[in-house]
C-alpha cells in the first residue's frame, strides 16, 4: 500500500497532467495580461475580467446560455430518472436494443448531430431559437443523465425495496421514501455532468441556434473573428473554471457510498 | 392453539424449476418455528411466499385463517428481518424503526410514534442509538435493529432468514439467546430458516427439515433428532449410521436386521411392513472399547479403528467391522484413557437395541 512509485512513472504521470493543462495555464495567464496584441507579457491586470462584467452583448448570451441550460438539465434529468427505471425495473422488448442505441450519441461526432436536427428543425419548419437549442441540447443530454442514474441504481439493493414493500409501503410509498432518495447522489451527478455539456456544447447549437440566439460559446466564437483579445481569455477562462467545479461536484457526489 | 401461518398444498415454480412442491404445514400461534435445510431446498422461497414477496402457482397461504394469496406484501401482518439486515441507509435507527409505523399508524403523533418505536428499540437493547446511521453500527447492532423494525409493528409472524449467518461464532450465540428472550417476551409466531440444524434445535418449538422444495419432517427438535423419517432428516441432522437390509426373526422372537454384508443386529422395532428395513444409528449411541472389557452390549461387534478425530468434549472414531461396514462413533473424552486408541488398534463397537431407529425409506 506506501511502495512509492518508481521515479519514471511519477515523471510520465507530470508530463501527462502538463499536456492536458499546460494550454489551460496559458489561456488563464493571458486573461491576466495587460498587453492587448502580440504574445509578450505586460504586466498584471484584471482589466479584461471587469470588462466582461461589462459587456452588454457577453451579458446578454450569458442569460441566453442560462435559459438554454438550465431547462435542459431539469428535463433531461427528469427523462433520464424516468428511462432508468424503465431500463432498470422492467422487462420489455427491444429493451437490449434500446440500452444499446443510447451509447450511439455518445460517440456521434457533433456535427452529424447537428446538422440532421437542423434538418429536422427545417422539416417540421420549427423557427430556429431558443427553443430549438434546448430540444437539441435534451436530445444529446439524455443518454448521458440516464446511463449515469441507471448506473447508480444497479448500485442499490434491492432488498431495501423489499424491505420497504414487506414494512407496508405501497409501491409508489417505496420508490418515493426508499429508492428516490437512494437515488438522490446520482441524479444531482447526472445533472451536474449535464449542465457542462449543454453549456459548452457549440457544434451543436451553432447548426440549431438561427439568428437570434447566441449562447456564449458562440459568442466567443464571433468574438475571436475580430481577433484573440485577451477579453476573450478572461471569458474563456470563466467558463473553464466553472463548469469545471460542477463536474468535480458531480464526480465527489456520484462517488459517495450508499 | 390456533395456527398464525397455514400451507395448504402450495406449489411454487421458478422456471422449468420447482421451488416448493405440494406444501402443506401450520404454524401455531406464538411458536418459534425453524425451516431448515441445504441452500437451494426452498426454505427462502416459503417465507418469502409467507410474506408475500412471491405469489404461489397453486394452492393457498392462510395467515390468522385468512387466505392472502392475493393480499400484496404491504398489506400482510408479516414483517421479515432480512438476511442483509436491509436497513434504510438514508435514514437513522430512529427512522429505520419508524418507517413501518409511520404507514400503520396514519395520524400518529410525533410523542406516539417516539414512544413506539423507543419501547422496539429497548426490547432489542438499544435505546440510545435512535441517532446513529445503519453504517454505524456493527453486526450484531444492525441485526437488532432490523428485528426492532419487524416487532415494533406487532405482526401476527415475524420472519428471519438466516439472520445469524453474518456473524462471528460469539455474536451469534449471544444473538441467539437474545432471539429466544425476545420471542418469550413479545409472543408472536417466529419463523426462522436456517441451514445450521444446531442452532435451529436449540432455539425452536419445532422444526421442519426441507429438501428439494419438499417437507422431509416436522417436529420437535427432539423427534427430528432421535426419531428422523427419512435419510435425508437422518443424515441432515448430524452423521448419522445407516443400515439397511431384510428383516429377521431371532429364535428368541426379537426383530433384528441382516445386511447385505453380513451384519445382524438386534432392534427393538415393530419393522412398519415388508421384508426390508432401513435404520439410522446415531454416532453418540455407539461405544467403542477394548474387547475384553465386556461391556453387555446387545449389539457387539469386532473391528479395527481406521481413524480418530478429537473435537475437544468428545472424540469420534471410524470402525471398520468385521463385515467390512464402517460406522462412526462419538464417544465422550471424559479421560485421556478413554480417548487413546489409535488407528489399527481392535476394538468392539457396542449398541443397545434399543437404539436403532427406523427410516420409512
Amino acid at each position: 500500500m506506501n511502495r512509492r512509485s518508481p521515479p519514471a512513472l511519477t515523471i510520465a504521470a507530470i508530463l501527462v497532467f502538463c499536456f492536458i493543462y499546460a494550454p489551460l495555464m496559458v489561456l488563464v495567464a493571458y486573461s491576466l495580461n495587460t498587453a492587448e496584441y502580440g504574445v509578450g507579457w505586460g504586466g498584471f491586470t484584471l482589466e479584461w475580467y471587469r470588462r466582461i462584467f461589462e459587456d452588454r452583448d457577453i451579458q446578454r448570451s450569458l442569460g441566453v446560455s442560462l435559459l438554454v441550460s438550465i431547462p435542459t438539465v431539469l428535463v433531461s434529468t427528469a427523462l433520464g430518472t424516468v428511462n432508468a427505471f424503465a431500463l432498470y425495473r422492467f422487462q420489455f422488448r427491444g429493451k437490449d436494443f434500446y440500452k444499446f442505441m443510447l451509447y450511439i450519441p455518445l460517440v456521434m461526432p457533433s456535427v452529424v448531430i447537428g446538422i440532421s436536427q437542423l434538418l429536422l428543425f427545417v422539416f417540421i419548419k420549427k423557427e430556429l431559437g431558443i427553443l430549438t437549442i434546448i430540444f437539441a441540447h435534451i436530445s444529446f443530454t439524455v443518454p448521458l443523465t440516464t446511463l449515469v442514474i441507471l448506473g447508480r441504481m444497479q448500485r442499490i439493493d434491492r432488498t431495501l425495496e423489499d424491505a420497504a414493500m414487506d414494512l407496508g409501503a405501497d409501491e409508489i410509498t417505496t420508490v418515493r421514501r426508499v429508492t428516490l432518495p437512494l437515488l438522490k447522489p446520482g441524479i444531482y451527478a447526472a445533472a451536474l455532468l449535464a449542465f457542462p455539456w449543454s453549456f459548452n456544447d457549440f457544434v451543436i447549437t451553432y447548426f440549431v441556434a438561427g439568428v437570434g440566439a447566441s449562447t456564449l460559446p458562440i459568442r466567443v466564437y464571433s468574438m475571436i473573428r475580430l481577433g484573440v483579445s485577451p477579453m476573450v481569455n478572461a471569458l474563456g477562462t470563466l467558463i473553464v473554471l466553472i463548469p469545471l467545479l460542477l463536474v468535480v461536484a458531480g464526480i465527489l457526489l456520484e462517488r459517495r457510498k450508499i | 392453539m390456533s395456527a398464525t401461518v397455514e400451507f395448504r398444498h402450495v406449489t411454487k415454480r421458478f422456471g422449468d424449476i420447482l421451488a416448493l412442491q405440494d406444501i402443506s404445514l401450520c404454524l401455531e400461534n406464538g411458536e418459534f418455528f425453524s425451516v431448515i435445510g441445504p441452500s437451494g431446498c426452498g426454505k427462502t422461497t416459503l417465507l418469502k411466499l409467507i410474506g408475500g414477496l412471491l405469489t404461489p402457482d397453486a394452492g393457498e397461504i392462510l395467515i390468522d385463517g385468512k387466505v392472502v394469496n392475493d393480499i400484496p406484501s404491504y398489506r400482510r401482518s408479516s414483517n421479515i428481518v432480512f438476511q442483509n439486515y436491509a436497513l434504510f441507509p438514508h435514514l437513522n435507527v430512529f427512522e429505520n424503526v419508524a418507517f413501518g409505523l409511520r404507514l400503520q399508524m396514519t395520524g400518529a403523533t410525533a410523542s406516539e410514534l417516539r414512544h413506539k418505536a423507543d419501547k422496539a428499540l429497548g426490547v432489542v437493547r438499544l435505546e440510545d442509538f435512535g441517532d446513529r446511521m445503519p453504517g454505524q453500527l456493527s453486526g450484531g447492532q444492525q441485526q437488532r435493529v432490523a428485528v426492532a423494525r419487524a416487532l415494533v409493528l406487532r405482526p401476527k409472524v415475524i420472519m428471519l432468514d438466516e439472520p445469524l449467518a453474518a456473524l462471528d461464532r460469539k455474536l451469534r450465540k449471544e444473538m441467539q439467546a437474545e432471539l429466544r428472550r425476545i420471542h418469550q417476551e413479545v409472543g408472536i409466531t417466529f419463523v426462522y430458516v436456517t441451514h445450521d440444524h444446531e442452532v435451529a434445535m436449540s432455539m425452536s418449538d419445532r422444526l421442519a427439515v426441507m429438501d428439494h422444495g419438499i417437507i422431509e419432517q416436522v417436529g420437535d427438535p427432539d423427534t427430528i433428532y432421535h426419531r428422523p423419517q427419512t435419510r435425508f432428516v437422518a443424515e441432515f441432522m448430524g452423521a448419522s449410521n445407516i443400515f439397511e437390509g431384510e428383516i429377521a426373526e431371532q429364535t428368541d422372537g426379537a426383530r433384528a436386521l441382516r445386511t447385505a454384508s453380513g451384519l445382524t443386529i438386534d432392534v427393538d422395532i415393530d419393522p412398519s411392513s415388508g421384508k426390508t428395513m432401513c435404520l439410522s444409528l446415531r454416532p453418540e449411541l455407539i461405544d467403542v472399547y477394548t474387547p475384553d472389557l465386556g461391556i453387555p452390549h446387545q449389539n457387539q461387534y469386532q473391528g479395527e479403528i481406521v481413524s480418530r478425530i478429537f473435537l475437544g468434549n468428545a472424540v469420534e472414531y471410524v470402525v471398520r467391522l468385521e463385515t467390512d461396514d464402517i460406522i462412526l462413533s462419538r464417544v465422550p473424552s471424559r479421560q485421556l484413557r478413554q480417548s487413546a486408541y489409535k488407528p489399527g488398534d481392535r476394538v468392539t463397537a457396542g449398541w443397545n437395541r434399543d437404539c436403532c431407529n427406523e427410516l420409512k425409506h
